[in-house]
């Protein structure tokens, strides 16, 4: 039956080579599509703006600023006699009440920024895509219990979930990363993942994989997560700004064991009494204030923007 | 010959698309006549639907006419303002869409749709539009007691009939039927067919009934226009098309169609695939599927060529000349 | 000696509860296939016609075990090597698929695939053409890679999609309908099943590329010895594709002979009407029509008498609606038909 008309057809490049070529063409279709919307391009410019300022703090750190002064932490300048200093070419943002660079804090804060808002991202998506297939494929009670304890984790309001623990257990950076990150999971992103699952489970190619002799495994792997990964995607980006948010908000409370971080940054302002006296002593708030809403808004205008990509190729096809 | 109710001149129609024109409908020209059924016939991409759209002036945002004329008596129906063809638009001319059956909305009752329709054309109000739906579900062989119903408890023929009464509710002149009986059972649909046809007699609308299936045209219209990737490639009788097809892709369509009647024939297979209309195949569109193409189908589009009164085909190796 | 049948189904049903509440049984049923009984020879091609509601798609299901029977048997031919080899219990040299679980029900299904209706949804839209074909083969672990790419190479060039080369990465929106329903072709044959169920394949395709595609399975069917189950609407497109056709209605089988036998000489009632109503592609045919009243119903529940009942033009009182339907009998020469009146 074989015949050696097709003997040498595919021995030019392995598989892996070929799927990694077909995976780059693709995202660079997807990238001319996102590229057209302008929401899109000016979430990505932020973003990069601040991760540009995440990479520059060490290196500025090592090159340019005196550790003693222009540490985020434990910086003092001497030769200034009252804290917290306005704007000057010392100091480009001023000092905080505690005589730190206002402007080194900024920086440094948005590498835990980022971490923390990717981290939690992850672990969100990867929940939320796991019992959203699981939910679809199965149905039943599984379904019932993954959908009604989602209703509970959407009743219940985030932060005061988060104020109540921080109560319980010393939250670091990476402990409230990874509550945020389960409590989003089980919630609302999963039920949205869910009706998804759900419309791929009707389609007909998922009877051709059962009557080809897959098996559950192989369908919610082969067939379910990969048609729901630019969704998951999507959503992260929505994710990040949520935890971001929630983030400053703790750290205002002062109830998160860090360092330092945005929050960190007006909380100490707010201890220190300078809150209400914003208009004069605007650059304790407003810088630390603008970066959590900017950076938020990125996140959520790149999310926006994906979804042009996603939902019309899904429709498309 | 009495004068066409409605007369289709070279009109040409494309959409733009970010990958560039689709040449959808390209210097189409026919005319229809008062009483009679014009069967459109054509697979995917033929522009069928796209010729309707473009009769009706319901075309998306990147339709553009590039050229030609509609006329219904001295009016251009291409060249009113959308407030005037809103006047011709349900009233002179209408149309079942395909999948009609969706086009029904689930919450209103059917019979106040109808009604609506007529209100907004003016054509009857209240009292006098609930005695005309009552005619025409009659007409249509529908219960009219169903008028005070939902959508969602007809069946999917009921459904049909429905909105062929909505097309009908302001009495026009023309009627576009696009496949309207595609999703329905056989048996169904030889019902609405017959109830069609006898609406359009009574009324004596002209129609224009598009479709694919070519048994359905052989028993519904009088005359057949056969349509290949956006361009007319043969019109005539039904039975100048079906017993002397002179263009290739005809003839090679009604070799193609399997019938359960007579002996069973050698089934013929067209080679190839659909055109491309985004960059439609040079001189006659159909040449790199067809067994007599020469040169000159390669490079110049054929002139129509008449061969009977009303039998025009644009082929330059027709039916009967194999040279 | 002549040869064994390749199917033998007995009694074949399928009942769908209606749910009347989350904990309550439910009492009514709709009868969506109901003791359907008929057998396939080794490459011989059967036609399942019928109206929307008949049960045909749901029989075709049942035998490739995309649903599971409520009663009845589905005797499918083995060898004794693949037998052993799978893990399965031969009756007389056939396995009842309608008993199969697990390992041995996946085994199972290297003998029977499917082609389904839809060439656009049934393929997963992010996997190329080589992912489609080859995953049979993936799932029931043949073959290294390397095997699996000629393999696809192999049967892309069978189904007419030459060079393969260009077809094997492309995805499913690159292709026309007919181009994807010959994908779905190399798909059901590339793990050489002995029998294929093919669910309306060229209902959504283009008049001009349906004849191709009906024309490969012909061929391929003769190439390599397959058996199908084509189940259609079309009755003109049953013609060409089978050598006997089965009429169902309401879950039942009513007529089932060889096809020309059929078509010139149909003897059930429904069997005529549906017949007359199919339009012929001839103006000069006039065609005698055999109207019947009313419209296909859910069977739901149905009350023990001919399930044509309430439709049939030649219902006669006291015969047809005393007993339970009307079984199907031989009538003479392979032509079976179920009516008291025949």
């Amino acid at each position: 039956m074989s015949d050696t008309a097709t003997g040498v057809v595919v021995a030019h490049k392995p598989l892996w080579r070929v799927r990694l070529e077909l995976f780059w063409k693709s995202f660079r279709t997807n990238w001319a599509l996102f590229i057209e919307n302008p929401i899109g391009v000016v979430g990505l410019v932020i973003i990069l703006f601040f991760a540009l300022m995440a990479v520059l703090h060490p290196i500025l750190m090592k090159t340019v600023w005196d550790p003693t002064v222009y540490d985020p932490i434990t910086g003092y300048d001497f030769e200034i006699l009252r804290h917290p200093a306005p704007p000057s070419w010392r100091h480009l943002l001023g000092t905080d009440p505690l005589g730190r660079d206002v402007l080194s804090q900024l920086m440094y804060s948005t590498q835990t920024e980022f971490i923390l808002g990717v981290v939690a991202a992850l672990i969100t998506v990867t929940i939320a895509t796991a019992i959203g297939a699981v939910s679809a494929y199965y149905g039943g009670a599984i379904d019932t219990l993954f959908m009604r304890i989602a209703d509970l984790v959407i009743m219940l309001p985030f932060i005061s979930i988060l104020i109540v623990l921080s109560a319980l257990i010393k939250l670091t950076m990476f402990k409230l990363a990874l509550v945020i990150g389960v409590l989003s999971g089980f919630g609302g992103t999963t039920v949205i993942i869910k009706s998804q699952a759900l419309t791929i489970k009707v389609k007909p190619y998922i009877e051709a994989a059962r009557v080809a002799g897959g098996g559950d495994r192989h369908i919610i792997l082969v067939h379910f997560i990969p048609n729901l990964l630019p969704l998951s995607f999507l959503y992260m980006m929505f994710t990040v700004t949520g935890a971001i948010f929630s983030e400053a908000v703790l750290s205002f409370f002062g109830l998160i064991n860090i360092r330092m971080s945005w929050g960190i940054m007006i909380h100490t302002t707010q201890t220190a009494g300078y809150l209400l006296s914003v208009g004069q002593y605007w650059w304790l708030v407003v810088p630390a204030g603008l970066a959590i809403t900017l950076l938020c808004s990125a996140f959520y205008l790149v999310g926006r923007a994906l979804d042009e990509v996603v939902n019309p190729r899904l429709r498309r096809r | 010959m009495p004068e066409p109710v409605i007369s289709v001149d070279h009109v040409t129609m494309h959409y733009t698309t970010r990958k560039g024109d689709v040449h959808a409908v390209d210097d189409v020209s026919f005319d229809l006549y008062p009483g009679e059924v014009l069967g459109v016939v054509g697979e995917s991409g033929s522009g069928k639907s796209s010729l309707a759209f473009t009769l009706m002036r319901l075309l998306p945002e990147n339709a553009h006419i590039k050229g030609g004329h509609v006329w219904m008596g001295d009016v251009d129906l291409l060249a009113l303002p959308e407030e005037e063809v809103r006047k011709y638009r349900w009233k002179r001319i209408a149309m079942i869409f395909q999948a009609a059956m969706n086009t029904l909305n689930p919450v209103y009752k059917v019979g106040d749709q109808i009604i609506e329709a007529m209100e907004t054309h003016g054509v009857a109000y209240g009292e006098e539009a609930r005695k005309r739906v009552a005619e025409l579900f009659e007409m249509v062989g529908l219960d009219p007691a169903l008028m005070d119903r939902y959508p969602h408890e007809y069946s999917g023929g009921m459904r049909q009939r429905a909105i062929i009464a909505m097309a009908l509710s302001c009495d026009p002149d023309v009627l576009i039927a696009d496949e309207p009986t595609t999703a329905l059972d056989v048996i169904v649909q030889h019902r609405i067919l017959q109830e069609l046809l006898k609406v359009q007699k009574r009324l004596g609308m002209a129609m224009i009934y598009i479709t694919h299936d070519i048994a359905v045209v052989a028993e519904v219209s009088t005359r057949i226009a056969v349509m290949y990737a956006g361009k007319l490639v043969e019109i005539g009788s039904t039975e100048d098309i079906f017993l002397r097809p002179k263009h290739r892709y005809t003839e090679a369509l009604l070799s193609a169609f399997p019938s359960i009647h007579g002996e069973k024939k050698q089934l013929l297979t067209i080679p190839g695939e659909l055109p491309n209309l985004l960059d439609p195949p040079s001189g006659c569109r159909f040449h790199p599927r067809c067994a007599y193409a020469t040169g000159i189908c390669k490079e110049k589009e054929p002139d129509y060529r008449t061969f009977n009164p009303g039998h025009m085909a644009a082929c330059w190796h027709p039916v009967g000349e194999e040279s | 000696m002549s040869p064994e049948p390749l199917l033998k189904v007995d009694g074949l049903q399928k009942w769908f509860p209606v749910s009347k509440g989350l904990f309550k049984r439910a009492r009514d049923f709709i009868h969506a296939v109901d003791g359907v009984t008929f057998t396939i020879m080794p490459g011989e091609s059967m036609g399942l016609v019928g109206e929307s509601g008949c049960g045909k798609t749901t029989t075709g299901k049942l035998l490739v075990r995309l649903l599971d029977p409520t009663a009845g048997k589905i005797h499918f031919r083995m060898d004794e090597e693949d037998a052993r080899e799978e893990g399965v219990v031969l009756e007389d040299g056939y396995v009842d698929v309608a008993t199969l679980k697990g390992k041995a029900l996946k085994n199972f299904r290297r003998h029977v695939q499917m082609i389904f209706q839809d060439p656009y949804e049934s393929m997963n839209p992010r996997l190329t053409i080589y992912d489609i074909v080859a995953e049979p083969m993936a799932v029931q672990g043949i073959g290294t890679v390397a095997e699996r790419e000629e393999r696809v190479a192999e049967m892309l060039n069978h189904v007419g999609l030459t060079p393969p080369e260009s077809f094997l990465f492309r995805y499913p929106h690159e292709l026309s309908g007919g181009q994807r329903q010959r994908v779905a072709i190399a798909r059901a044959l590339i793990i050489n099943p002995s029998f294929v169920v093919a669910d309306e394949p060229t209902s959504m395709l283009d008049v001009s590329v349906r004849t191709g595609v009906m024309q490969l399975m012909q061929d391929l069917a003769e190439q390599f010895n397959i058996s199908y189950l084509y189940i259609t609407h079309d009755l003109a497109v049953a013609r060409y594709m089978c050598n006997k056709i089965a009429v169902m209605y309401l879950g039942k089988i009513v007529e089932m002979a060889e096809t020309e036998e059929l078509l010139h000489n149909p003897l059930h009632p429904y069997t005529k009407a549906l017949l007359s109503a199919v339009p012929i592609p001839d103006p000069t045919y006039k065609r005698e029509v055999i109207e019947i009243r009313g419209s296909v119903s859910t069977p739901i529940n149905p009350p023990p008498r001919c399930r044509f009942y309430n439709r049939c033009p030649i219902a006669k009182e006291g015969v047809c609606d005393v007993q339970d339907h009307p079984p199907l009998e031989d009538k003479g020469g392979g032509h079976y038909v179920a009516c008291y009146l025949v």
